[in-house]
């Protein structure tokens, strides 16, 4: 392990990787003016080419050569800028996570970029974290292990696999629907593209209508239907290949030195370290056609990490992909330490039926509502059977979902923690640790006062800050919070009068 | 699971705001009516075909308003309390929409008071503290200025004692 005094830089190779990087981004702007006819606007793009690329390399070049940073036995200080000097330093103790990122050429050439998160969100993000860019992998991976030893602990840093990547898991994958985006995102940018070399798109339409034209109605209904299943086995291999550039490698790995260890990707590495102290619990995760299929993702609760709902932080908080439930649960109790989760979440405690009543009252309500103003604007006046006829169609799919939105919303407390799970079309199953909840806060609205429901929030410094159980009976609400933390609400509550 | 739980309900806390809070409430109503009003009487004068929509949505929303200047306040007054024990800091909020907040003061971060120019005016603050979470902080305002330092004061000290990583 070196821990040396002094102060260390980033590895020069990046400089050349950027270039790279550089070239062939700025080649791509280049060309388009080099081929748009005319010798004036080449120029241009060559004057473009070269003069981006000589800013963006020399800038590069000036952060690379005053970027230092030095690791002292406190704290890790940070160095750059030529004219705008900037310096930042953190507390050792204040770090909570060290991720490990390398892009496919970085891994060509082993080297990496490592970013230290103190999960400080008060202000903006960059205050909370620093990121190297780029080390040797070798020298991230040693400081990954450095920053995250807890001092005076023993330096052999044996590790226990807690789970690894399974190539079946993959039909979970092409569930996720992700390939699809990406088509949407591929036509998109087509289109920007033939825009860029000036297309005439009506062109394009007329020659595919007359292309189509030639056959017969019923060929082109063939041909036109062939054209969906195409775009539908190219998203399904899409999400597929999606999936295993995110999860392919996954290794979720437990350390001696109290930090888990996950390494994922294919192409991009990914790498992340979380200290098991800073776990507060587990959320299941349940898109609807995965939960159908009999699988579930495992978000990890853990303070300081991803407090926030951005993507970034969501994605960063997936500690296994969608995968069987037996293995999420599997997972969930090596975790946890708690073996009873699994049973658990099978008997959770029921909602009042006045929960039904009022989601279904909601999901009506706001179909009647957009009917409404649909029948007061005089446009659709003479689509006025289809309406009914499609709102009675909505209607009954809205009953369906909210039986199963019903059937989804339950609640307990088991042992150390505190599970709430809700939702239908994305099932959320939250495992919290009480000792993790820092705060209560019990929300009623009026319909909820006349029914008697309440919503209890536990407020937590871990995951999306706040954990809901929703429209959950106001006095086994008050008690479920009694028990989670006891003592705490003693003062505030009216002792029962029954004494049954 | 405890199950005796039926009758198990939330008392009020303890402390309620200043009483000036009521006329700042009311204020605070009145400023978002007269609002409503000049938005509703430029869309009369821009749209002169609409005027009778706007004339009865206005007339509905003054009589609205003034109603709840009047009647609003007093039951916000109600329920707008606050309380600090040994242990926690426990604050209700809210007439329809109801709201209760319960932190233990080992949790707590930091508390701030502050007053904007209308509460200034009225001599009222507001004191916020905050957890570690992302939830967002607990507010107690309508305070007047002396029970709000004095609020903020005892907490502080209070978390002091007790201060740990409070995660």
């Amino acid at each position: 392990m070196t821990k040396s005094k002094g102060w260390q830089r980033l590895d020069p190779l990046v400089i050349w990787l950027d270039a790279v990087i550089a070239t062939l981004g700025f080649a791509g702007l280049a060309w388009y003016f080099l081929f748009s006819g005319n010798l004036r606007s080449a120029l241009i793009g060559v004057a473009i080419f070269v003069g981006g690329f000589l800013f963006f390399v020399v800038a590069d070049i000036i952060r690379c050569a005053t970027t230092r940073f030095h690791i002292s036995d406190e704290r890790v200080e940070l160095r750059y800028g030529l004219l705008w000097k900037v310096q930042r330093s953190i507390p050792r103790d204040r770090i909570r996570s060290v991720d490990i990122t390398a892009n496919p050429l970085y891994r060509i050439f082993s080297l990496a970029t490592i970013k230290l998160g103190t999960g400080q969100h008060s202000g903006n993000v960059e205050k909370g974290e620093l990121t190297l860019d780029a080390l040797s992998l070798q020298r991230a991976e040693e400081l990954q292990r450095l920053l995250l030893q807890r001092p005076r602990e023993a330096t052999r840093n044996d590790q226990v696999t807690m789970a690894t990547f399974q190539f079946k898991w993959i039909r979970f994958a092409i569930l996720g629907l992700s390939g699809f985006a990406l088509i949407g995102l591929g036509v998109g940018a087509l289109g920007q593209i033939l825009e860029l070399v000036n297309a005439d798109f009506e062109a394009i339409w007329r020659h595919a209508a007359e292309v189509v034209g030639q056959y017969s109605l019923g060929a082109a209904f063939v041909m036109i239907f062939a054209a969906f299943v195409g775009i539908f086995i190219v998203g399904i291999i899409l999400s597929a290949l999606v999936y295993l550039e995110n999860w392919s490698g996954y290794r979720l790995s437990r350390m001696t030195n109290g930090t888990l260890h996950l390494t994922r990707g294919l192409l991009f590495r990914r790498s992340v370290s979380i200290e098991e102290r800073r776990i507060r619990g587990v959320e299941y995760s349940e898109p609807l056609q995965i939960r159908w299929a009999g699988g579930a993702l495992l978000r990890v609760i853990v303070s300081g990490f991803g407090q926030k709902e951005d993507d970034m932080s969501q994605e960063a908080s997936i500690i296994m992909p969608a995968a069987p439930q037996a293995e999420i649960d599997r997972l969930a109790t090596d975790l946890l330490k708690a073996p009873s989760i699994r049973l658990a979440r099978f008997q959770l405690r029921k909602h009042p039926k006045a929960a039904l009543y009022r989601i279904i009252i909601r999901r009506v309500g706001a179909v009647a509502l957009i009917i409404g103003l649909l029948l007061t604007t005089n446009v659709f006046i003479h689509w006025l059977t289809w309406v009914w006829v499609v709102a009675a169609l909505i209607c009954g799919l809205i009953m369906l979902t909210s039986f199963d939105a019903y059937h989804s919303l339950g609640h307990d407390i088991r042992g150390d923690y505190l599970i709430a799970r809700r939702g239908s079309l994305l099932r959320r199953t939250a495992v919290l640790q009480r000792s993790g909840i820092i705060g209560w806060k019990f929300r009623q609205s009026p319909f909820q006062r006349r029914v008697d429901l309440i919503t209890l929030i536990a407020t937590t410094a871990a995951g999306r800050g706040a954990y809901k159980v929703f429209d959950v009976d106001s006095g086994e609400g008050i008690s479920m919070a009694r028990v989670a933390i006891p003592k705490l609400l003693d003062a505030f509550v009216e002792q029962p009068k029954d004494t049954s | 699971m405890q199950t005796n739980h039926r009758v198990t309900q939330l008392r009020l806390p303890k402390n309620t705001v200043d009483s000036r809070a009521k006329t700042y409430w009311a204020l605070n109503i009145g400023i978002s009516i007269a609002l409503v009003i000049i938005s509703l009487g430029i869309m009369m004068v821009i749209f002169p075909g609409l005027r009778g929509v706007f004339g009865i949505v206005l007339i509905v929303g003054l009589v609205l308003g003034v109603s709840g200047m009047l009647f609003v306040p007093r039951h916000l007054f109600h329920y707008h309390r606050w309380e600090v024990t040994d242990e926690a800091v426990y604050a209700s909020s809210g007439w329809l929409w109801r709201e209760w907040r319960i932190a233990p003061l080992s949790r707590i971060q930091t508390v701030d008071t502050e007053h904007g120019p209308l509460q200034q005016a009225f001599g009222l603050a507001t004191v916020t503290i905050t957890t570690a979470s992302a939830a967002g902080p607990i507010k107690v305002s309508g305070l007047s200025k002396k029970t709000a330092a004095e609020l903020a004061e005892k907490l502080t000290k209070m978390t002091q004692v007790t201060r740990e990583d409070a995660t």
